[in-house]
């Protein structure tokens, strides 16, 4: 099932004066459930802009994206907010760790942000928070805050804190990117486990080190060449 | 996301702590000068209290107290004699200042023996309320002019070169700053008279209508009897209009300060919060990423704005008396202790000035953070 079908997208930025730039030049994108997808390409292709649209940061400005089945073109601010908040989770290269919330807070915040049937109370929020660092391996940090912890170690954070919600997917701004060969290859093994429980993980990268057992897309000019 | 501004306003102590200061310092200073205002209300209410139900007949133009008001003695006891007049509750007094070291001023008052109750009404009294009988240097106190001369019942002090021999102390009236009966030196009227060099003069006649004469009766009749446009015959509501008019620009001065002081220290939490909006853009943008609506982190920053405002005006509300204490001490206004409980009317004030503070100064910089798109504040550095 596609989890992700980009049609003909095209995304143009009014740069003003009536110069405009398309970032997106009718780039077409398929991603099926369970898939670990590697997005590569070099600065200015495109990359970033492709995972503000899958992450409904962004809308297109013409062409169809349906993120498990919805149209995200035409969803409103809040109904964008709400996807993000249930369907994705999110893993920067800088980690973005809030950082005047501990380890537990930190992974504990985005189900703060369910709504609905989905809303859950204090005690399961801070269990299932707890039950996430353990799977990155980082219950022994719970009452750190991020600013004591190593770059691995925040980047584990950020890995549990994209999980609590149960996404559909993870999307990987170049994950390893401030991380060593150690630190980032646990992160790879890391996602690729998350990836075998069956969550579909889309990573941008630069590294082709991290890009084992993924299937790689790669970008220039706004679209897909293989 | 209560819990959320808490902790993010204790990782920034120092900016914190300073922010609760300004405010702190600003409810401090609304508080004192509500203080202030609400002290000289009081003291204007019980001044006005000790002539309710009387008139008090004096030179036209002079207001209450009518320190600068002459009247030939002849010109009193006609009044004072005229039918419409309860003799007994009714005294011509002459009023003069009496010099000391304190910052107050003393009134000498003097009043016909006899008729101390024109002018002490029910006010408390140690040692006797009367100067019947009494010597002729005997006087009755204000609670303010014995702290002032520092003597109590049985005490002489001199001024002058006239000593004076206390025979009571009057205790203070209302809670607010002293009334003209706290500073007062009650004498009898021709010790006075002579002590003042105004022979023949008194400064005005107190009057209590007769049983059955209306206040409104008695006015008129004495108005039309003697007023003759060089007279006027005033009443407690007359005498509450004149004393607040005197005050008037003292209380449209505080006024200003607690305008400004308000303005200044929504300024302050704006600015404070606009900074800390600022600074927070990455976090504000990863947390609309990580589905976070507007509406919840508009409300992260209206309530950091209202708990810095809160927390600054309980920690001002708790230090207003001992500061108002200091301030009446350093002011010459006794020891320490003066005033021991807030009016609720300051404490409200208060608790409004806060709350508008924190919610109005926030709003501009919530609104700020709410418009923060996330994908300019995570490509922010």
């Amino acid at each position: 099932m596609n989890l992700v079908n980009g049609i003909n997208l095209w995304k143009t930025y009014n740069m003003g004066e009536g110069i405009q730039v398309n970032a997106l030049r009718g780039l077409n994108i398929t991603v099926n459930e369970g898939e670990f997808i590697s997005i590569m390409g070099p600065s200015g292709s495109g990359k970033s802009t492709l995972l503000n649209l899958i992450g409904g940061l962004d809308t297109p400005t013409k062409g169809d994206l349906f993120i498990d089945d919805k149209k995200i073109s035409t969803m409103t601010e809040k109904e964008l907010t709400t996807m993000r908040a249930e369907k994705i989770g999110f893993i920067f290269q800088t980690f973005n760790l809030l950082p005047s919330l501990t380890v537990r807070d930190n992974v504990e915040f985005p189900m703060r942000n369910l709504t609905g049937a989905k809303k859950m109370d204090k005690k399961s929020r801070i269990k299932r928070a707890e039950d996430c660092l353990e799977i990155v391996g980082l219950d022994h940090r719970m009452n750190y805050l991020p600013a004591k912890l190593s770059g691995g170690e925040r980047q584990r954070v950020a890995v549990a804190r994209a999980l609590v919600n149960h996404p559909k997917f993870i999307l990987a701004d170049e994950p390893t990117g401030n991380l060593d060969s150690e630190a980032s290859d646990n992160i790879i093994n890391l996602l690729h486990e998350v990836n075998q429980e069956g969550t579909t993980v889309i990573m941008v990268t630069h590294d082709k080190e991290t890009t084992k057992n993924t299937r790689i897309l790669k970008i220039r000019d706004g679209v897909i060449e293989s | 996301m209560f819990d959320i501004a808490f902790k993010d306003l204790t990782s920034k102590k120092s900016r914190t702590i300073m922010v609760i200061i300004g405010v702190m310092t600003c409810v401090l200073l609304i508080g004192v000068i509500s203080f202030i205002t609400y002290e000289i209300t009081d003291a204007i209410q019980v001044d006005a209290n000790n002539i309710a139900g009387k008139l008090v007949f004096e030179t036209n133009g002079t207001g209450y107290p009518p320190s600068g008001s002459n009247i030939p003695e002849n010109v009193s006891n006609q009044v004072l004699a005229d039918s419409v007049v309860n003799p007994d509750k009714s005294s011509a007094i002459i009023l003069a200042a009496l010099p000391h070291n304190s910052t107050t001023t003393t009134f000498l008052m003097g009043l016909n023996p006899g008729s101390e109750q024109a002018f002490i009404n029910s006010t408390q009294v140690t040692g006797t309320d009367s100067l019947v009988s009494q010597s002729n240097n005997s006087v009755i106190l204000g609670y303010q002019a014995a702290k002032d001369y520092n003597v109590t019942v049985g005490d002489t002090f001199t001024v002058k070169n006239e000593q004076f021999k206390v025979v009571g102390v009057l205790a203070k009236q209302g809670i607010g700053t002293t009334s003209l009966q706290d500073e007062s030196v009650i004498a009898a009227l021709p010790f006075v008279q002579n002590f003042a060099q105004r022979p023949g003069l008194v400064t005005a006649d107190i009057i209590t209508p007769n049983n059955g004469v209306s206040l409104g009766n008695a006015q008129n009749t004495l108005q039309n009897n003697y007023g003759n446009n060089t007279y006027v015959v005033y009443t407690q509501k007359d005498a509450l209009q004149s004393l607040s008019s005197t005050e008037s620009g003292t209380f449209i001065f505080l006024d200003m300060i607690i305008a400004m002081v308000i303005i200044v220290s929504a300024i302050l939490i704006m600015v404070v919060m606009m900074m800390s909006v600022k600074e927070k853009t990455r976090e504000i943008g990863t947390m609309r990423a990580l589905g976070t609506s507007r509406r919840r982190i508009l409300l992260l920053i209206f309530y950091e704005s209202l708990i810095i405002s809160v927390l600054g005006g309980i920690i001002g509300i708790i230090l207003i008396i001992p500061l108002y204490d200091l301030f009446i001490y350093l002011a010459g206004g006794g020891a320490l202790g003066y005033i021991y409980s807030i009016p609720l009317s300051i404490l409200l004030e208060v608790a409004i000035v806060v709350l508008f503070i924190g919610s109005f100064s926030g709003l501009i910089p919530a609104y700020q953070a709410m418009r923060i798109s996330p994908i300019e504040a995570l490509r922010y550095e």
